[in-house]
């Protein structure tokens, strides 16, 4: 099997499979397909998109809201913020979960909002991260 | 008009030589006299004839030796105006410092050209150091022009003083521009004589003829076609891709440098590369507005050859600059004229690539940009076969999506059912005739579904109508299904596609009807993971039927199946970006039977400005409303309406194809062109759709079981199109048929300003004496009657099929004049000697304002045989009628200096009809010192001030 788009595969397989970045090899399709979804049914935090763009954030005094727009396959995906437990104090981790529609939908790629609004009250001006699969893809050091 | 006696040089007859001949050229005039009539009669010549006797003394006292030898000829003057043909303008900036200069070189001060016009110019990028010349010390970098063009128009510049065999050649270019400045089309050749353009579409533009290097005379055209195809400019900014400029480096060269290799007429040049590719920076100049250009390359293989392309990156932060996408374009080529120069040689590169990708044609065109999904399926190819087919029924394509916008322009006449598949239980209306998209989603008067089954029904059918995009099959019949809704925050398609596909292959489904006229192809685009039988089912009942059903297969950009493109007989589509590779999101599986384009927004790869998506039909919001607009999309969503199209036109052609024999066409390689891997791979199937490929093979189908099908009758015509240009009267046209049936011409009709009207004006016709009415027919076009401007219509041969085989018309008639420009024009006395040979006077005259036409009066001259020379010399280098230049002859003559006349009389009235130089078949002058047909040497007045 022949991959088309090297870079873009390779960014998608990262996040299903485990061993980091290769190609399938000569394994059969029939069974390519069904490894990838038993890796997608598996993980709790599945997280596959074409890029990202409009990273945003608002801070009050209370809170702190993060938004960003995702490049999904279709319309029908939707995208959840989670936050990650047992971070330092003063920092915020937060993980990326795309979610694939169960049904039909419009075979267009599509931006898809992400949008978490955290409690920051107690906090001043903490360093939050998102990640997306093993790669962090914001930092609000950076932005 | 003053009509002078033409001499036969031969003859070596002259009168009226200089008094200080002597007795002996007395005698000659004496006897030239008594053989010529224009002797005598008024004349104060003083031609006497008979001894004077002063004294009464007898014998003749007429003084001896040189007192009184030779009669004094008398002097004349030759006077008249100017003229030149109402297209012949004259550039009003030269180096020629005695033309009143009109600065011409901003948008601002452009010149007004008539149409048709020809212009003779001069520019300069560097100082000329000519004598006293204009741009001595400074220079003329741009000429800019404001015309009035028309679709399809050529535009040629001619470098005058281009040598093939020198390698310090000018370079000029020329560009194109809006009226707003925005640079539209240039042609930006290196090493030719030639740049070219084609007018893109009716309009008012800015024409700028652009120095790149050295200075020289030039000639501007703006005709109505070439006069042949040589014209045609090598590199236009139209044609350039960025991702197509081929490089070849040095061997040996371990630098970051890109050096290019000869293009041999047009021919595809493969670069073999031993290198990695590397990024290229380069630092160009801030006045083209980037601050760098990073040039990556890309390297693919085929069949064991390397092509690289080269993909130009804004890596500076210029953009707020004007950064116009040509600007990518135009640095590409500084660049690689840069490196010429500094290598000495002229050579380049251009690489059509890749090869499946054709230039879009004829009028309306399609942009090539915009729409490069059409250029990659061999849209104009296919066009131009369908001119010959007639097809057997209108193919009808059924689109199960979210909606369309119906109203659309560009789903204009096509629409010819609709139908709404969401249940009652969730819109509240049932499956009603009414396939309109949401336009409302809690009072956002946006669709949630960003109009998708717009886009995707006009990327299929959207019609040639001057608007928007053209589809794949323009005009086919669409029933427009709609499944998808807005249901509160939700947005899904919540629509019955089981019963849509039922619907749309006239089968009993839960609406209780179905289309008057039924679906040659269902396009589905969409999908989800898993398999719904009812939808499976529904699948094998339409195939059944004889419907071919198309889907998408997925943006998954990974080995993950999507039904229904998965299901057993449907065609699963694949998506293709600009360079006709798998797109990066497409899902790749055994299933995926064919590929066509479906974009690649994450680059810009063309070079055009716009992410390379499919443009197709959209609506924006608009107030409380919205309206219809046109936007991009990508996915195997915009693939696979494109294959839909596709096979629908091939059902028209023959009705009788089922998805099996679409199959095996496919298997077989028929429909396709092989991409990817060789032979069927999962990310492409059996290849790229070929339109042309699909025609052929439909109008070549033979199904050994069923009855034959209808023979195709092929009309032809030749030529293909009637142009009757800026000048032709008349053409003539074969109308021939091929195929298994006769048919013949029931009438001939025509449409738009060109009407034929009872056979007459403007378009008169004389036909073939045939029973048929198929063979030569005369046309002949009564420009009188038409109106000035660019004319185009159509005359359709209506046959007794009830078919029609169409000629595009057109032509142009002399639209409003430019403003009469001057230059000054330098005129050059020659005497014929005895010998028959002819000597230059050292008295020459000018006009500084001629062209536009003024009055011209020579010093008086005495009499004798003379020919006139004039023209201007608009590089300053003191030869008049040079190549570039104005230049005419006084007696006109079609055949260069073989005309002269007599110069015995004051002559007035004379036309000095000006021409292009290039039009005059002068012969080189004997002794002349300068390179060109017919220069002559002047002397010029001291500068005015």
């Amino acid at each position: 099997m022949t991959m088309k788009s090297p870079l873009h595969a390779c960014f998608l397989l990262s996040a299903l499979l485990a061993g980091g970045c290769s190609c399938l090899g000569s394994a059969g399709i029939e069974n390519a397909v069904a490894a990838d979804q038993q890796s997608v049914s598996a993980s709790e935090t599945t997280c596959r998109t074409y890029g990202f763009r409009n990273w945003a954030l608002q801070r009050d005094e209370q809170t702190t809201t993060i938004s960003v727009e995702a490049s999904m396959p279709t319309p029908a995906w939707s995208i959840v913020l989670h936050e990650l437990p047992g971070a330092d104090e003063g920092t915020i981790k937060l993980v990326m979960e795309t979610i694939p529609p169960t049904g039909m939908s419009n075979s267009v790629i599509t931006w898809i909002l992400a949008e978490k609004t955290l409690d920051t009250s107690a906090m001043s001006a903490p360093d939050i991260t998102i990640s997306c699969a093993d790669e962090i893809v914001w930092s609000s050091q950076e932005s | 008009m003053y009509k002078p006696r033409v001499t036969d040089l031969a003859a070596g007859v002259r009168t009226g030589r200089s008094v200080a001949t002597g007795r002996f050229g007395f005698s000659l005039l004496l006897l030239a006299c008594l053989g010529l009539s224009a002797c005598g009669g008024g004349s104060s010549s003083g031609q006497g004839n008979t001894p004077a006797d002063d004294d009464g003394q007898g014998g003749d006292d007429r003084p001896l030796d040189d007192d009184v030898v030779d009669t004094p000829l008398e002097s004349h003057t030759v006077s008249g105006n100017l003229t030149a043909n109402d297209a012949l303008q004259a550039d009003t900036d030269v180096d020629d410092p005695t033309t009143p200069e009109v600065d011409n070189n901003t948008f601002a001060t452009a010149q007004i050209l008539p149409n048709p016009a020809i212009v003779k110019g001069f520019v300069t990028a560097t100082p000329t150091n000519s004598a006293s010349g204009r741009f001595a010390d400074s220079t003329d970098t741009f000429d800019v022009f404001s015309i009035s063009a028309f679709s399809s128009q050529s535009i040629l510049l001619e470098i005058a003083d281009f040598d093939p065999g020198a390698s310090d050649n000018a370079d000029l270019d020329i560009g194109l521009f809006s009226t707003d400045g925005e640079l539209l089309e240039a042609s930006i050749n290196i090493g030719s004589a030639f740049e070219a353009i084609v007018v893109p579409s009716d309009g008012d533009y800015f024409l700028a003829v652009n120095a790149y290097s050295g200075g020289s005379n030039y000639t501007l055209s703006l005709a109505t076609e070439f006069a042949t195809s040589a014209f045609q400019s090598q590199i236009s900014l139209g044609d350039i891709r960025l991702d197509r400029l081929a490089v070849a480096e040095l061997p040996g060269n371990a630098t970051n440098r890109a050096f290019v290799s000869n293009m041999q007429e047009g021919e595809q040049m493969l670069a073999t590369l031993a290198q990695e590719s590397k990024r290229i920076a380069l630092t160009l100049d801030t006045a083209k507005a980037l601050d760098s250009l990073a040039v990556q390359r890309k390297r693919s293989t085929d069949s064991g050859a390397e092509r690289v392309s080269l993909t130009a990156l804004h890596t500076g932060d210029s953009k707020s600059s004007k950064t116009a996408p040509e600007m990518d374009s135009l640095a590409m080529l500084d660049m690689i004229k840069a490196m010429n120069s500094e290598e000495g040689d002229d050579i380049f590169a251009a690489l059509q690539y890749p090869s499946t990708h054709q230039s879009l044609g004829s009028d309306p065109v399609p942009d090539r940009f915009l729409q490069w999904n059409l250029g990659a399926i061999g849209w104009t190819e296919a066009v131009d076969r369908l001119e010959s087919v007639t097809l057997s029924k209108r193919p009808i394509l059924a689109v199960i999506d979210s909606g369309m916008v119906i109203d659309h322009p560009d789903l204009a006449g096509v629409i010819v059912d609709q139908r709404d598949f969401v249940p009652a239980v969730i819109d509240g209306d049932g499956f009603v005739a009414d396939a309109s998209d949401d336009v409302r989603v809690n009072d956002d008067p946006r669709s949630c579904h960003h109009f998708h089954g717009t886009h995707v029904s006009t990327t299929a059918v959207a019609p040639q109508n001057d608007a928007g995009i053209t589809g794949v099959v323009p005009g086919i019949g669409l029933i427009a299904i709609k499944v998808g809704h807005n249901s509160g925050d939700n947005c899904g398609l919540f629509g019955d596609i089981a019963n849509a596909i039922l619907y749309a292959a006239g089968l009993p489904n839960d609406s209780g009807s179905v289309p008057a006229i039924t679906a040659d192809v269902i396009n589905m685009s969409v999908g989800g993971p898993t398999q719904d039988p009812d939808i499976s089912a529904a699948i094998s009942r339409a195939v059944a039927q004889g419907v071919i059903v198309v889907a998408s297969a997925g943006n998954d950009g990974a080995p993950v199946v999507s039904y229904p493109a998965a299901d057993d007989g449907v065609i699963a589509v694949a998506a293709t970006d600009t360079l006709d590779a798998a797109a990066p999101y497409s899902s790749f599986y055994p299933r995926v039977d064919i590929a066509a384009p479906g974009g690649d927004q994450s680059v810009d790869v063309n070079g055009d400005g716009l992410a390379d998506g499919i443009a197709a039909g959209i609506a924006v919001a608009s107030g409380s409303g919205f309206r219809s607009s046109w936007g991009l999309m990508q996915g195997t969503s915009m693939a696979s309406p494109t294959v839909a199209a596709g096979m629908a036109l091939m059902k028209g052609i023959e009705p009788d194809l089922t998805q099996s024999d679409i199959e095996a066409m496919l298997a077989a390689g028929q429909l396709t062109v092989d991409i990817g891997a060789t032979g069927f791979d999962n990310a492409t199937g059996f290849g790229l759709m070929s339109l042309p490929k699909m025609i052929e093979s439909a109008l070549q189908f033979s199904d050994g079981g069923a009855p034959d099908p209808a023979p195709v009758t092929i009309v032809t015509s030749s030529p293909g199109s009637l142009d009757f240009g800026s000048s032709l009267d008349s053409v003539t046209l074969d109308l021939v048929q091929s195929g298994g049936t006769t048919v013949s011409v029931s009438s001939i009709t025509g449409s738009d300003s060109l009407t034929l009207q009872d056979g007459s004006v403007p378009i008169r016709f004389s036909g073939p004496d045939t029973a048929n009415g198929f063979g030569e027919y005369s046309f002949v076009l009564d420009r009188g009657a038409l109106e000035s401007g660019a004319l185009s219509g159509q005359i359709a041969f209506n046959l007794s099929d009830n078919s029609s085989h169409i000629v595009p018309v057109s032509a142009i008639n002399q639209v409003a004049q430019g403003v009469a420009s001057s230059a000054a024009v330098f005129f050059i006395i020659e005497r014929m000697n005895d010998d028959g040979t002819f000597e230059a006077l050292d008295e020459q005259f000018f006009s500084s304002d001629g062209v536009s036409g003024g009055a011209i009066s020579s010093p008086a001259i005495e009499e004798g045989t003379y020919r006139l020379i004039y023209g201007t010399d608009t590089d300053n280098d003191f030869f008049i009628c040079d190549q570039g230049e104005l230049c005419g002859t006084f007696p006109f003559s079609n055949f260069g200096f073989n005309a002269t006349f007599e110069l015995d009389a004051d002559i007035s009235g004379a036309d000095f009809l000006l021409e292009d130089v290039a039009n005059l078949a002068l012969t080189a002058f004997d002794g002349t010192e300068h390179p060109g047909m017919g220069a002559r040497r002047i002397s010029k007045p001291a500068v005015l001030d």
